[in-house]
């Protein structure tokens, strides 16, 4: 392992996003990691291929056919308590879709890395949120990381807590502005993510010795408590995202929230984003600082569960706000949108004026400008908007 | 724009597949880093092939960077296939007084309006031919490269060497990176070439 020795016993390391979250997956010591390649994502499958070569990687790497089996398999290592890791994108999510319901209903605390791509047709390689997104109901628990760094540290985060609530959980990068971009990367020592992440053991696992089934059918009342009982799992992950977070930051000198607001202290216009897009907005915002415009950014880590209550506390001063998102549901508009504005007229917070556009479709570049262009836009508008502002036709 | 120190550099790649101008980006970054800077690197992701057009990204700063966008306004052109220039469109949000380095003889046709700071060319696929056996002109291009702007050491492109080659192919990228700084020469057909700060 080449790099630089930091503090903490790190090891700083020029990395893409996707051989980021590999070191991520190798930190975690999984004792089973089926895998299957798809584009943009397959250098992640490949370093831990070279890591299981040259014996760094102890576990189980398993070649499936299809991603639908690389997540049953996932399902089933996992309900034989083994911690499990895979990584997929795209076509490859949408196929797995099924069985991310069932991973989810079967309380098996999966890590998986999604790659945000565009879904076919037609086909594209660049970054869409709607692949992840579109899997919301699927009781994943999901991150969107700003950063190859990020998504190293939320790989590690991700075990903890999903250990802890037993549910699986989702770390998303978006394609190519970090799947495949290479930047400097603290790798955190063995010693330091001992003592962050305990070994995995379930109370209950599938166990020869001691015979036990499991999906079996069941009655409503059964399935209606099983749904509530990850529900109220989803409840209790919130809190145990903020002190993984925070645990994670003593031990590295990296600390990570549900959401993070950036300058957003007596902001009139404060921009969201998520993913990548966010370390963009923050560029922005500093640039519209400067130029006297106040501005701010509230990041949006954490999508399930949603954080509501931190949002609405977050954006509880603002002027005007600006949900930017990389998505659109066809017929109603951006994803990350809705659920802001749901979350804000629930905690009775409804009169903040929330305004809601879509850039970057399919991958299209957002520059710092362009996300400036949308906070001056928002600041200029009066009341809301019905229908999502096209921020490229701005 | 900056609360002080140097600015963040940008600079884009336009090459076509199979003379690596993706790992030029990659190894680039990487010497970057050891002379203690940061960078960000990617390429435009595409139908890969060869032949096909390349591009790639990389920003340099003093410190962390934050845009995840491509290069719109790059400081710095690094062609490595002198056909690309044909039709300007590579030019495209050049700032003027920036940095143009060309594999090959001479520069090519500037479209109007096009202001180069400071330019040069170097015989980068003869190199990497002469030391490589192929017209892989990437590493001859970053030799030239460190010459002619400063922005690296010769020394830490050297260094960044092993993380991408080992045996022969190490060897003759080395050497490749050796030629390229040395036979880099000065915007030869007369355009304005003046200091930069």
């Amino acid at each position: 392992m080449t790099g630089v020795e930091t503090v903490a016993g790190q090891r700083r390391m020029l990395l893409t996003g996707n051989h980021a979250v590999a070191y991520g997956a190798l930190r975690a010591k999984p004792q089973v990691i089926p895998v299957y390649p798809i584009t943009p994502q397959t250098p992640v499958l490949e370093k831990l291929l070279e890591f299981a070569q040259t014996g760094e990687l102890t576990g189980e790497m398993i070649t499936v056919e299809s991603e639908h089996s690389a997540m049953a398999a996932c399902i089933a290592a996992s309900l034989a308590g083994a911690r499990v890791f895979t990584a997929t994108s795209s076509q490859g999510i949408a196929l797995m879709h099924e069985m991310l319901h069932f991973a989810a209903g079967a309380r098996t605390p999966v890590v998986m890395v999604n790659v945000n791509r565009t879904l076919a047709l037609p086909w594209g390689f660049w970054a869409d949120q709607t692949d992840s997104l579109s899997q919301r109901d699927t009781g994943w628990m999901q991150f969107y990381c700003e950063s190859g760094q990020e998504a190293l540290d939320t790989v590690l985060q991700a075990y903890r807590v999903g250990e802890s609530v037993l549910l699986p959980a989702m770390v998303v990068i978006e394609a190519m502005y970090i799947s495949h971009t290479l930047e400097p990367v603290e790798v955190p020592g063995e010693e330091v993510v001992a003592r962050f992440l305990p070994p995995f053991e379930p109370e209950r696992r599938l166990d020869p010795a001691c015979p036990l089934s499991v999906g079996n059918t069941t009655t409503p009342a059964q399935w209606r408590a099983n749904r509530l009982a990850m529900h109220e799992a989803m409840g209790q992950a919130l809190g145990a995202v903020a002190a993984a977070g925070r645990l994670y930051g003593e031990l590295t000198g990296r600390g990570y929230g549900a959401t993070e607001s950036y300058r957003t202290e007596d902001a009139r216009v404060v921009l969201v984003a998520a993913g990548g897009m966010a370390g963009t907005a923050r560029e922005a915002v500093d640039r519209l600082r400067e130029a006297g415009v106040p501005a701010g950014l509230l990041r949006l880590r954490l999508f399930r569960p949603f954080p509501a209550a931190e949002i609405a506390t977050a954006l509880a001063g603002a002027g005007r706000v600006a949900v930017v998102d990389r998505n659109c549901s066809i017929g109603s508009g951006g994803i990350f949108c809705q659920e802001v504005r749901a979350a804000l007229s629930a905690l009775g917070q409804g009169g903040n004026p929330v305004l809601s556009y879509i850039a970057g479709l399919g991958g299209v570049n957002v520059s710092p400008e362009r996300m400036m262009q949308i906070a001056r836009d928002a600041l200029g508008r009066e009341g809301t908007n019905p229908e999502p502002i096209q921020a490229e036709g701005l | 724009m900056r609360a002080g120190g140097e600015p963040m550099r940008e600079i884009r790649f336009h090459g076509r597949g199979g003379q690596g101008a993706a790992m030029a980006a990659e190894i680039l970054a990487a010497a970057l880093v050891r002379d203690g800077r940061f960078a960000a690197a990617f390429p435009m992701f595409g139908f890969e092939r060869r032949g096909a057009p390349v591009t790639a990204f990389l920003r340099l700063d003093a410190r962390p960077i934050r845009e995840r966008t491509q290069v719109y306004t790059p400081d710095c052109l690094i062609v490595l296939d002198r056909g690309l220039a044909r039709g300007g469109g590579i030019f495209e949000g050049f700032k003027p007084g920036g940095v143009l380095l060309v594999n090959g003889a001479a520069l090519p046709a500037l479209p109007p309006g096009v202001d180069v700071g400071l330019a040069a060319v170097v015989p980068a696929s003869a190199i990497a031919l002469e030391e490589l056996g192929r017209p892989a002109a990437n590493t001859a291009m970053l030799g030239a490269f460190a010459r002619l702007t400063g922005w690296v050491s010769r020394a830490a492109v050297l260094d960044a060497l092993p993380d991408y080659f080992d045996g022969d192919a190490l060897a003759g990228n080395r050497r490749a990176v050796e030629r390229g700084h040395d036979e880099m020469v000065p915007a030869p057909t007369g355009e304005v070439v003046r200091a930069i700060p």
